[in-house]
């Protein structure tokens, strides 16, 4: 057989092992989402390697594998959570939710701030019990036991002869009494016990000394809350109160109980994001911008890269590995610093660009523009620094295209009696979009969503006055979710801000798929010169 | 031959199957001699060898980190703890706490901003912390910083609140009235003022707070915990306090500069007082500078926002107790706290050190002062909904960006428009939510 | 002697020079500033002077001496973990545009198409999926869970192919099919022909996605800081983020100097691989 089939049969075979080796382990551990995630790689690499057909799949798998990992199923997940309630005080499931509750102690009005020296005894069956020094004549002791023992217990008695008159402790026959540090190494068993002092009060370790005795304090015997799974009812013990559910919280008297749990809504989200007034009237506004911002930004950083790779497209230009190398600068530099760099630039007050059209300003008489501050200015600073940023990329893949369209075009096409500027948009510019415009596409869905420029540069302000949500005049739908997801009515609202998110996706889906329709037309027509 | 080849191809991937089934299927989550809990109930360790130490794991960001990490180590000695101090982005530890925590690999204790409490409890990951004695050491709006709905959820080391920062050379100190101050920048003959900064792009109405917290406005009143439903942004008070701030920045006492203009301002003794906090000391320092407190209002003392630091536990952490008497018995005491503040110098919320402290630094003394005359900030998650609205009503008066929109039709043209807005704007989204 | 006719030059050469030295005042001013504020004693992106008073060293101090912060093994971090991530990106996405360019099947245009879209995902909230994702794999695959860097870098696979392949497999269909066809003739198969005769063409290509992915990459910062929580496994932006960059105050002269040093070698390396764009292989020598 041939070698490489050894090599795909070997490293199937690894393969396959290597990944049922895992799964039982995965589901001990409970990784659900790494399952799913293995099963499909298991599915695709077996589908595709077993076989001698597919043959194009073979080359594309390893690439999906990862995209599937790291992109679709992050989109799955988000999806998911756009149609569930997560938001401030929803985040847990609803097992924690009770767990934690159920875990919660209280201690009645008149036992607030008692503290007091508590000693801990351990006897010949590693059993514990405490003693709890509450007053001069309540040394208390019993054995320590855990929640659910804690109705059958038998109370503490006062044992004065525990402590001796030099105030020392005496353990009795048989106990040994714990140091610090035993109790360091045993504190979380010790948490849970309770020395039961009556039948409505309980003492509890409180804090654990290193040096010198830990301390108590009195707790009510019952846990604050109880829960009955069979009627889904949250009993509030320490007021007294039958908690219902009302769907993600329970409801004591009226009154939310935190934490809530996380729950599936349906398409609440979405019909929140279209009916809601006041969330309407600012989406459409920042819908409009984030269009004509992603627009604009593609095609001046467009036009900047392709002038200037136009530019330096001459054989026997001088110095043209320096000019490019110094147009790539600006991408070498980390974006958050540049941005901020800019945003200093354009201090309407001390900045560079201010000062320098100063003379503009006398001369045309005109107040100098207070930069970031008012709608248009914002807008055109975002769109200036994009650019900026941008256009090094724009020239990198102009320039490689431009190497990839045959001279002999133009050299054809000169001889034929055609000016340069008309071989250019005639020959060369056609070609180039047949192999440019789905980047542009590309660059158009990035900045559709480029929340670090916004956020950076302008916070998405300045503010709309008047508007009825929080929304600045640069705010773009991503920027304008991420608001909505920190700053909605009552803390995070994550839900929310995923079905945004799906719905940018949706936008953004739609206008490439009908932008691809196009360039394939585009492609039919100069593909074939 | 075809026949033959794919008659091979199954057998061996059979076998591979076959091979693996035998040899691993009866792993189970065994091993892991660490406390790393597994999403389910932790194995309690075997008792045959001897426990390994507890552990105890501390999130806390770099500067805070680094001055605790070396002063453990008594503690881990004298207790037989193993405590791990983990290095994280401030704003890092706020999100991982939620994520981590419920799923089993959240910290025991971590360190962070009292503003946290309302969205953490509410979300169940942070534990009641019973003060108990130390409680009478701590200044009061440290407490009040950490309680939330009756409860107290952190113990509070350190404060944080603006002052007036004046240039020596410039003024001889911040007088008591606005009008003063004006008078003492016109003797300077400087360009401007006061810088009283706003943030990046959006208005901040952290630093703005004085000038409209100080005579009876507020956001949410306070009883025991912040109240939502309870909000005084466009009572009488503080209408009048937007008005007042418009006439300073009218006048030119109050500049129309953010954060990093005032700094350059007043680095540049272009501006003789600069309106921040203890953070901006060394940037200060370019010039001889002094702090004192902001000049009062109506004969009220100024209100400044106060930012608390406490430590807090974790409700996920298996050693609630220990992590307790960690926090109440070692860094609560006046040494360990001393040294943090060696390291990492912030404004004393315990009595105990802030006596230290004033013998040692005026000028944090004088930092801590205005920081006693302030109120925390309101901790409720509700408060995410107000720093949008409140932080653009402060900018739109201090940028005299007054107008009509074209697209909402709505007109801000004074200042009590634009505090009344804000006010509107504030119980809209916590009631729509 | 031909005199020199300034016109003439002007229209072939000149207006190009004029052209593009406006452009590298345009993309070298606000980095200048960086350099120079880098040096400044006062560092402030507020001001407005180019050449600040007060020249210092000490930002650079800070980032060479002092224990506390590791900066070049940040950088160190930064260059491995994006280098590797970039040629395996390459990799991926070569093999993929092969596929697209050389082998007929059906949809080839669609599932191409699919790729790209689907990569244009706002990546918004697909943090907090990795971060569970990792998490569940750290607990069976430490070596590649959370904290490490062949986590990190296989998470920076995900975006190999998509419009890194639509751009390769663009190049390469102006590779004219008749050197496959002379290459089938001397009994190669697919794969032979791809590392033989296709993938070395398209090298100036490569060499463009390999920039631009490593650029990528090396700015990234929130994927860096969900994963690598050990000081000394960071990378240059999650370090200076995290160190250096706090609510309202940023050590800007710090940040300055560390963006220098950062970027010097890439723009060395630019520099460098100029040549690999530009030179050699120009697409007509290909045909015939």
């Amino acid at each position: 057989m041939k070698f490489s089939s050894i090599l795909r049969y070997a490293f199937l075979g690894i393969f396959n092992a290597g990944s049922v080796y895992l799964i039982p382990l995965i589901i001990t551990f409970e990784s659900w989402f790494l399952l799913s995630v293995l099963i499909f790689i298991m599915f695709l690499i077996n589908f595709t390697y077993l076989t001698d057909k597919f043959a194009a799949l073979k080359w594309i798998t390893p690439g999906v594998i990862f995209m599937f990992s790291f992109v679709v199923f992050p989109a799955a997940y988000n999806t998911y959570v756009s149609f569930t309630n997560w938001s401030t005080g929803h985040i847990l499931t609803k097992t924690q939710a009770i767990d934690l509750l159920e875990a919660r102690t209280y201690t009645p009005e008149d036992q607030r701030g008692v503290e007091f020296d508590i000693y801990i005894f351990e006897d010949e069956n590693q059993e514990y019990y405490f003693g709890a020094d509450l007053n001069e004549n309540e040394f208390l002791f019993g054995k320590a036991v855990s929640q659910d023992l804690i109705k059958e217990a038998t109370f503490a008695r006062h044992e004065p002869s525990l402590k001796n008159s030099f105030g020392e402790i005496v353990p009795p026959e048989g106990f040994k009494l714990l140091l610090g540090k035993d109790q360091i190494n045993l504190a979380n068993k010790l948490q849970e016990l309770s020395l039961v002092i009556d039948t409505s009060t309980r003492a509890q370790l409180y804090k654990i000394s290193v040096f010198g005795s830990s301390t108590g304090r009195l707790l009510s015997t019952s846990q604050r809350y109880s829960y009955d799974s069979d009627n889904d009812i949250l009993y509030d013990n320490s007021i007294n109160a039958t908690c219902l559910s009302d769907g993600d919280n329970f409801l004591c008297n009226g009154e939310s109980v935190d934490p809530g749990w996380r729950v599936f809504v349906g398409s609440e989200n979405y019909k929140k994001l279209f009916s809601n007034q006041r969330i309407r009237g600012p989406l459409e506004l920042v819908t409009k911008w984030t269009f004509q911002f992603a627009t604009l930004t593609v095609l001046l950083a467009f036009s900047v890269g392709l002038l200037l790779s136009i530019t330096l497209n001459k054989e026997k230009l001088k110095f043209k590995r320096l000019y490019r190398a110094l147009y790539i600068l600006p991408y070498a530099i980390p974006a958050f610093v540049s941005v901020l760099v800019w945003k200093g630039l354009l201090n309407p007050d001390y900045g560079v660009i201010n000062t320098w059209l100063d003379p503009l300003y006398t001369f045309f008489d005109i107040e100098p523009i207070k930069w970031l501050k008012t709608k248009e200015s914002a807008r055109a600073a975002v769109l200036l620094v994009n650019t900026w940023l941008g256009f090094p990329y724009m020239f990198l893949i102009t320039t490689g295209a431009l190497q990839s369209i045959p001279k002999e075009l133009t050299e054809a096409a000169k001889v034929d009696g055609a000016t340069g500027v008309q071989s250019f948009w005639r020959i060369t510019f056609p070609l180039l979009m047949v192999s440019i415009s789905p980047l542009l596409i590309g660059s158009f869905a990035f900045n559709f969503n480029n929340f670090t420029l916004i956020f950076l540069l302008s916070g998405g302000g300045p503010p709309v006055i008047g508007s009825e949500v929080a929304v600045g005049w640069t705010d773009i739908l991503i920027s304008f979710s991420y608001r909505l997801a920190i700053s909605g009515g009552r803390g995070n609202l994550f839900g929310l801000a995923s079905s945004v998110t799906i719905i940018i996706f949706g936008i953004v889906l739609l206008i490439s798929a009908l932008s691809f329709r196009y360039t394939k037309r585009l492609e039919r027509i100069y593909g074939n010169i | 031959m075809k026949r033959n080849k794919l008659q091979y191809l199954v057998i061996l991937v059979l076998l591979s199957l076959v091979v693996t089934a035998c040899g691993g299927g009866s792993d189970t989550a065994s091993d892991s001699p660490e406390t790393t809990e597994a999403p389910q109930e932790t194995l309690a360790a075997p008792a045959t060898t001897s426990p390994p130490p507890v552990k105890l794991v501390v999130w806390a960001e770099e500067k805070v980190a680094t001055a605790l990490d070396p002063l453990v180590g008594a503690y881990e000695a004298a207790a037989g703890v193993d405590i791990e101090v983990v290095v994280y982005d401030f704003g890092q530890i706020r999100t991982d706490v939620q994520t981590a925590g419920p799923a089993g690999e959240g910290p025991d204790v971590f360190l962070g901003a009292h503003d946290w409490v309302g969205e953490l409890a509410a979300n169940g990951v942070v534990a009641p912390l019973d003060l108990g004695a130390v409680a009478s050491d701590i200044f009061e709006v440290g407490v009040q910083g950490f309680s939330y709905g009756g409860e107290v959820y952190g113990f509070p080391y350190a404060t944080e609140a603006i002052a007036m920062y004046y240039n020596k050379s410039l003024v001889g100190g911040v007088p008591t009235s606005w009008a003063d101050v004006k008078a003492s920048c016109d003797a300077a003959g400087t360009e401007l003022c006061v810088g009283a900064p706003g943030g990046g792009g959006g208005g901040d109405a952290y630093h703005m707070h004085p000038f409209f917290g100080s005579t009876g406005g507020y956001i949410f009143a306070f009883d025991a915990g912040f109240d939502p439903s309870d909000i005084g942004l466009d009572n009488d008070q503080a209408i009048a306090s937007a008005e007042y701030l418009d006439s300073l920045v009218k006048d030119g006492t109050v500049a129309s500069t953010d954060y990093g203009a005032s700094m350059s301002a007043f680095q540049e003794g272009r501006a003789p007082y600069w309106m921040t906090g203890p953070w901006a000391r060394g940037d200060a320092s370019a010039v001889d500078y002094g702090v004192a407190l902001i000049p009062q209002f109506d004969g009220n003392a100024a209100t400044p926002f106060v930012g608390v630091r406490g430590a807090m536990v974790s409700s996920f952490s298996d050693n609630k107790v220990l992590a307790q008497s960690f926090i109440l018995d070692f860094f609560a005491t006046v040494e360990v706290q001393e040294a943090m503040y060696n390291s990492d110098p912030r404004l004393p919320a315990t009595k105990s050190l802030f006596a230290i402290v004033e013998a040692a630094d005026p000028i944090a003394a004088q930092f801590a002062a205005s920081a006693a005359n302030g109120i925390p900030m309101p901790n409720i998650p509700e408060m995410g909904s107000v720093w949008g609205p409140v932080g653009d009503a402060m900018l739109i008066i201090r940028d005299q960006n007054y107008g009509t929109n074209e697209e909402t039709g709505v007109t801000v043209n004074t200042a009590t428009d634009a505090i009344k807005l804000a006010a509107e704007q504030v119980r809209t989204a916590i009631a729509g939510g | 002697m031909e005199t020199f006719n300034f016109l003439k030059w002007f229209k072939e050469y000149g207006w190009r020079h004029l052209v593009g030295i406006t452009f590298v005042l345009f993309a070298i001013y606000p980095i200048l500033f960086v350099v120079t504020n880098s040096f400044a004693d006062f560092a402030n992106l507020a001001n407005s002077k180019l050449i600040p008073d007060g020249f210092t060293l000490k930002h650079y101090k800070k980032l060479s001496g002092d224990p506390l912060v590791p900066y070049f093994t940040w950088l160190f971090n930064t260059y491995k973990v994006a280098i590797i991530a970039s040629l395996f990106n390459v990799f991926l996405g070569t093999l993929a545009a092969y596929a697209f360019s050389r082998l007929q099947f059906k949809g080839r245009r669609a599932s191409l198409l699919t790729l790209v879209i689907v990569q244009m995902f706002p990546a918004f909230l697909a943090f907090v999926a990795i971060y569970l994702l990792f998490f569940q794999i750290s607990d069976i695959l430490p070596f590649m869970g959370l904290g490490t860097h062949l986590g990190l870098i296989l998470v920076y696979l995900g975006g190999s192919i998509g419009f890194n392949s639509w751009l390769i497999k663009g190049f390469m269909d102006t590779i004219s099919p008749s050197l496959d066809e002379a290459a089938k003739v001397d009994g190669a198969n697919d794969f032979q022909i791809f590392t033989k005769v296709i993938a070395p063409l398209a090298r100036p290509i490569l060499v463009v996605i390999f920039v631009i992915t490593f650029i990528g990459i090396y700015s990234d910062y929130i994927l860096a800081a969900i994963f690598l929580k050990d000081k000394n496994l960071w990378t240059v932006a999650v370090g200076i983020n995290t160190v250096f960059v706090d609510d309202f105050n940023a050590d800007w002269g710090v940040i300055a100097a560390s963006s220098v040093l950062a970027a010097a070698p890439i723009a060395t390396l630019f520099v460098f691989f100029q040549k690999q764009i530009t030179g050699g292989l120009t697409a007509g020598s290909v045909k015939g």
